[in-house]
């Protein structure tokens, strides 16, 4: 009995989308399952009814995107014609408007407005004539830049002599401003470090006496407090030798008075 | 469907005119798509417009010509998925107790019976079997079965494995086929009511 293949495999099998392997194992399978064929042939008929369906026709589909179509007249082709010509326009009214009139003749240009009774003429001048202003118009700038020149080396002269002046006179202050500031700084240090290493000694004295004072004080007490504990174990010595030659005495007395007393008993017999 | 390459590779680079070409050549399939999805006008024009904005949007993103297609139906797909998000939460918001056969898809207004008249009672009962699948065996199903595209491109739009897409396609097939025998419809059913 062949194993059931996989649901994949199946429909796999049923769009053609496997490979000859697994086609040959679901057909093996099929071959001795009829209710497996039965399954697939249920699966196709499935399918079938489903390929019936027939897609909706789009009715008035939206244009859902304007192409951008830029309009002959808001070209810039188009504009620059407009301005040219807009241009020409203007003059030919200007023109008319002010009667202007141009003429070149007789080596003359003529340029009228109106009636034409005010000219203004120019008329033509000769290269030599263009050559000499050219030359003096020449030297002259020449001239003023030779002279300009020579003023601004003799600014730069006396500014530069200045600027060297002010500068060493500068460096020189500085430098004494700063030898004074030493000088001011080192003797304000001297005074200062005097000050504190007398201060110093002077708190350190201070400190030594006052430590000096309090060890006399307490020893001056311990010697106080050691003579009582003396005088008072003497004391309680004395006493006690009291107390002891006091019994000794009793004692001497009952041992002397035993001794009479026998002695007084062996002569009465 | 079949488009030179080069009409897409116009509308990546920004020609509007070769993006309404590629609107033309594509909206009946993504409108077909989204329609059989939702059973419903209204909702499968707005995917399906709010699909090639998008592509329009994005297309200079597309870096393999070839994979258009796949890239097509993802967009739409996700939009699809959208919606139907959209309307659970309606539903949830409007304690609506929808039946899970997906009756709910054949309450109309009157302008949308008019437009159902129009279509074949087979597309009808078409509709209304797909209706009965849940949505992830629906999509695949549209997808494998009217779009054609093949196992490894669902897989890929859905982002899922080949197996699970086969696995949901079976499972979708199997149960058409068991509503198809309780409603006793078969081939000379649908020829007649055809």
């Amino acid at each position: 009995m062949k194993r059931k293949p996989e649901e994949e495999k199946i429909i796999s099998y049923l769009y053609g989308e496997i490979s000859e392997k697994d086609r040959r194992e679901v057909e093996d399978y099929l071959k001795d399952n009829s209710e497996a064929r039965d399954e697939i042939e249920e699966l196709k008929k499935t399918r079938e009814l489903l390929n019936k369906f027939e897609d909706e026709e789009v009715v008035g589909r939206p244009n859902v995107f304007s192409p951008q179509h830029k309009s002959f007249f808001v070209s810039k082709t188009f504009r620059s014609i407009v301005s040219i010509a807009a241009a020409i326009l203007l003059l030919m009214i200007v023109g008319r408007v002010t009667d202007l009139s141009i003429k070149y003749g007789e080596s003359k240009l003529t340029i009228t407005f109106g009636d034409g009774n005010e000219q203004i003429t120019e008329g033509f001048i000769s290269r030599a004539e263009v050559d000499n202003i050219i030359n003096e118009k020449i030297s002259h700038s020449q001239k003023n830049l030779e002279k300009h020149l020579v003023g601004f080396e003799n600014r730069l002269d006396s500014v530069e002599s200045g600027a060297i002046g002010y500068i060493d006179n500068q460096i020189s202050n500085k430098v004494l401003v700063s030898q004074r500031q030493i000088d001011s700084y080192v003797a304000q240090l001297d005074r200062e470090s005097k000050e504190k290493i007398g201060n110093y000694f002077r708190k350190n004295t201070l400190d030594q006496e006052i430590y000096m004072q309090t060890i006399l004080t307490d020893f001056a007490n311990y010697m106080e407090i050691q003579r009582g504990q003396d005088l008072e174990e003497l004391t309680l010595y004395v006493n006690n030798l009291d107390k002891k030659t006091t019994q000794n005495q009793i004692e001497t007395n009952q041992l002397l008075s035993s001794i009479i007393s026998t002695v007084n008993y062996a002569q009465g017999e | 469907m079949t488009h030179s390459e080069s009409v897409i590779q116009k509308a990546r680079e920004g020609d509007v005119d070769a993006v309404n070409k590629l609107v033309s050549l594509w909206y009946k399939r993504i409108y077909n798509f989204t329609k059989k999805y939702f059973n419903d006008h209204d909702i499968a024009q707005e995917v399906t417009q709010k699909t090639f904005i998008a592509m329009y949007k994005n297309i200079k993103k597309l870096q393999d010509d070839e994979r258009f297609r796949p890239w097509l139906y993802r967009i739409a797909s996700n939009f699809c998925h959208e919606e139907e998000r959209k309307k659970k939460r309606s539903a949830e918001t409007h304690n609506f107790d929808g039946d899970k056969t997906g009756a709910v898809m054949y309450v109309t207004d009157g302008d949308e019976t008019d437009k159902r008249l129009q279509i074949s009672e087979l597309n009808e009962i078409i509709f209304s079997l797909l209706s009965t699948l849940p949505p992830e065996q629906r999509e695949v199903l549209i997808m494998k079965e009217y779009e054609g595209l093949k196992f490894r491109e669902i897989a890929d739009i859905l982002n899922e494995s080949e197996n699970t897409v086969k696995s949901r396609l079976y499972y979708a097939l199997s149960a058409l086929k068991k509503e198809t025998k309780k409603r006793n419809i078969n081939k000379n059913t649908v020829y007649y009511e055809a």
